[in-house]
């Protein structure tokens, strides 16, 4: 445990709206070692992303709200600090990069001036010199020409580039954690592999961690090294990458790993269907959050909202694995 | 249901070809100056023929901006060819009068991607349904609420769910709503363009279960457009690919994936992540992105990015050869 760099205790993120409260995030508990890749897979309202803005503490306040919680990196609690020391952090020792990479560039800026704005900031150096360092920045997430494309505006390069220009800026001052968020999501898959194979190759050059925020269970198991699944604001499971695809414990898990359609399957089979809807976090279900979708549901899971559970190094947030409820599912499926 | 095809043409001519599309065409005019002057084309379609059974699924996959959406809006009538021809049941659709072209309509249908911009926000989904068959003369009045609750039900939604609106429905939902549309008037092509890309992971299986289902029960023919390759090889008996607005591959699913011939198909294959962890394999990173359809590359389009390229291949442009077995590759190094 004492290689932990990020612990994340019992987060919880909610929105004040004029609907209601949203529970975004609803006590999540999570760990990542120094330069491991965690894999956070969850579908819409799973609470991923606002895990990860909670970190940075980039949630908007209001509506939003961090209630609870602790989060601590390299030893302090980040939820404890107050903004000029979170603003030193941020985008120095954590950064983060998002889906879209046209929407967090800015568009008047060149992404030369981007990038050395955050190497003057953080590192103190002057502007020619921070200029060297960001062309070598660029150099090394392979843009071409970097002494020219430094000069470009984000509109001048192609989706893959600007994702890679986004990297650079985000590594510029060699972050021990980047927070990737759906990274990949809105790019060609052939521009997809690129920038998986850079995330894996940058994560040994520079050994810094990364929590890799992704819908796509085939990029966590192309990238991760230890997998946490997000469902309803909670982590529903959590375990290293070849457990959670070779032998998923939560029923949330197993059925999404059975649902999706494999370029691998050798034979047409029928996907396994998840009936019903991923859940509104304004109006989560009692109980545990995913009972109503749940082949396994019983009476219990209606009423209790179950812990997590460890096994071994795996965690299972499901009252099947928990022992004052295992028997409840025995005797049921034993008449 | 297409076992025959590969072996025997014969038996390809006895089965009813019900689409054929011949050399189609799409340049959009690129016009700029005082007077709009035109200055280039997007070569958005560039030379595109396949055909399409009754009761086959024929996939058209490839990256943004390949030219897979506009070869399916040209195809319903939603976008004038450049030049080319698409014969359905023999006669070229492009040929048809006004008044033919809307009669005919209900025989080709489509399904969007995003079902929320393809849905009327203002009409219930009562209108929304009936309104198509109300238009073609096939139900009225009582017949036609009649059938819209038999669509609803065939869909897996309820009649309860007439008198709502759009914006009350989840994304499978209202996809499901866009597929009873789609379904109203029978038709006998449907066209999907990207049904289920902008649904949750748990969603997916159910819209894609639900395609299936459909197509057993009504035996229509799906053109199936997507990016994403697992889908493709899920649904499709046949696949075309596409770079840069031409097919540079097509043949039997199974085929197509097992030993595909160009070397793109084969780059495109190796990128797509594959949920298993333990999985080891050498991964063929393309480099650089897709040119610009603006301005193409001479000879074979892929060879910027091509690691067989050769000296032939900037000099003549490679055409779609028959290897045998019904399979298609256009590269100079595999014919």
């Amino acid at each position: 445990m004492n290689d932990a760099l990020l612990e994340i205790k019992n987060l919880k993120t909610y929105f004040y709206t004029d609907e209601g409260i949203s529970k975004a995030v609803g006590g999540v508990d999570l760990v990542i070692n120094r330069g491991e890749i965690l894999g956070v897979i969850g579908e819409s309202g799973s609470g991923k992303s606002v895990t990860a803005l909670s970190v940075i503490q980039l949630v908007a306040i209001p509506p939003g709200k961090i209630v609870s919680g602790e989060i601590w990196f390299e030893g302090k609690n980040l939820l404890e600090m107050s903004l000029d020391e979170i603003r030193r952090i941020r985008g120095n020792k954590i950064s983060m990069i998002f889906q879209e990479p046209m929407t967090s560039l800015n568009p008047v800026l060149t992404i030369g001036n981007q990038i050395i704005e955050n190497i003057v900031t953080h590192q103190k150096l002057d502007k020619p010199l921070a200029r060297k360092q960001a062309i070598e920045m660029l150099k090394l997430v392979g843009i071409p020409s970097p002494g020219k494309r430094i000069d470009e505006y984000p509109h001048q390069l192609s989706g893959g580039m600007r994702q890679r220009a986004m990297i650079a800026m985000a590594l510029s001052c060699r972050p021990k954690l980047l927070i990737a968020d759906e990274p990949t999501t809105a790019l060609d898959v052939t521009i997809q592999a690129q920038i998986l194979e850079l995330i894996r190759k940058m994560r040994k050059e520079i050994g810094m961690a990364v929590m890799m925020i992704t819908h796509d269970l085939a990029v966590i198991a192309e990238v991760a090294d230890n997998v946490a699944v997000a469902y309803g604001g909670k982590v529903m499971e959590y375990g290293d990458v070849i457990s959670i695809f070779k032998d998923p414990l939560h029923p949330y898990t197993k059925a999404l790993y059975n649902s999706i359609p494999r370029i691998t399957d050798s034979k047409k089979r029928r996907l396994e269907v998840i009936d019903g809807i991923v859940p509104n976090p304004l109006d989560l279900p009692e109980g545990c959050s995913f009972h109503p979708r749940c082949k396994f549901a019983k009476q219990i899971c209606k009423q209790m909202d179950p812990e997590l559970v460890a096994l071994g190094a795996r965690r299972v947030r499901c009252l099947m694995y928990d022992p004052a409820y295992k028997d409840s599912f025995k005797a049921d499926s034993d008449p | 249901m297409i076992s025959g095809i590969t072996e025997n043409k014969d038996v390809m001519v006895s089965k009813n070809i019900l689409l054929e599309v011949k050399r189609l065409k799409k340049y959009f005019p690129i016009r700029s100056g005082i007077f709009s002057r035109i200055t280039g084309n997007v070569h958005a379609v560039d030379d595109v023929s396949f055909h399409l059974s009754e009761g086959e699924n024929l996939g058209l996959v490839g990256e943004s901006g390949c030219g897979k959406t506009t070869t399916g809006r040209v195809v319903l009538g939603l976008q004038k060819p450049t030049s080319g021809e698409a014969l359905f049941y023999g006669e070229n659709i492009f040929e048809y009068s006004k008044a033919r072209r809307r009669a005919e309509r209900r025989n080709m249908q489509i399904i969007f991607q995003d079902p929320y911009a393809s849905l009327n926000p203002g009409m219930t989904v009562e209108k929304i349904i009936g309104e198509p068959m109300w238009f073609h003369g096939i139900a009225k009045g009582k017949d036609n609420r009649d059938r819209v609750t038999e669509l609803l039900e065939t869909v897996g939604l309820s009649r309860q769910h007439k008198s709502r609106y759009p914006h009350e429905f989840s994304g499978g939902q209202r996809q499901r709503i866009g597929i009873a549309r789609a379904l109203s008037l029978n038709p006998k092509l449907i066209i999907c363009d990207e049904p289920v890309s902008a649904l949750d992971v748990s969603i997916q299986a159910q819209v894609i279960n639900l395609l299936e289902d459909l197509q057993a029960k009504f035996g229509f023919s799906y053109l199936f457009i997507a990016h994403d390759l697992s889908v493709i090889k899920h649904i499709s008996n046949r696949v075309a690919v596409m770079y840069l607005g031409k097919i540079v591959e097509t043949a039997e699913t199974e085929e197509l994936f097992h030993h595909p011939k160009h070397p793109y198909t084969e780059a495109l294959m190796s990128a797509v992540p594959v949920p298993d962890p333990t999985l080891k394999r050498e991964q063929i990173i393309l480099e650089g992105d897709v040119p610009s359809p603006i301005n193409p590359p001479s000879g074979c389009y892929f060879r910027t990015r091509c690691r067989y390229v050769k000296p032939i291949c900037s000099e003549q442009e490679p055409l779609l050869t028959d290897l045998g077995g019904e399979h298609y590759a256009a590269c100079h190094l595999r014919s």
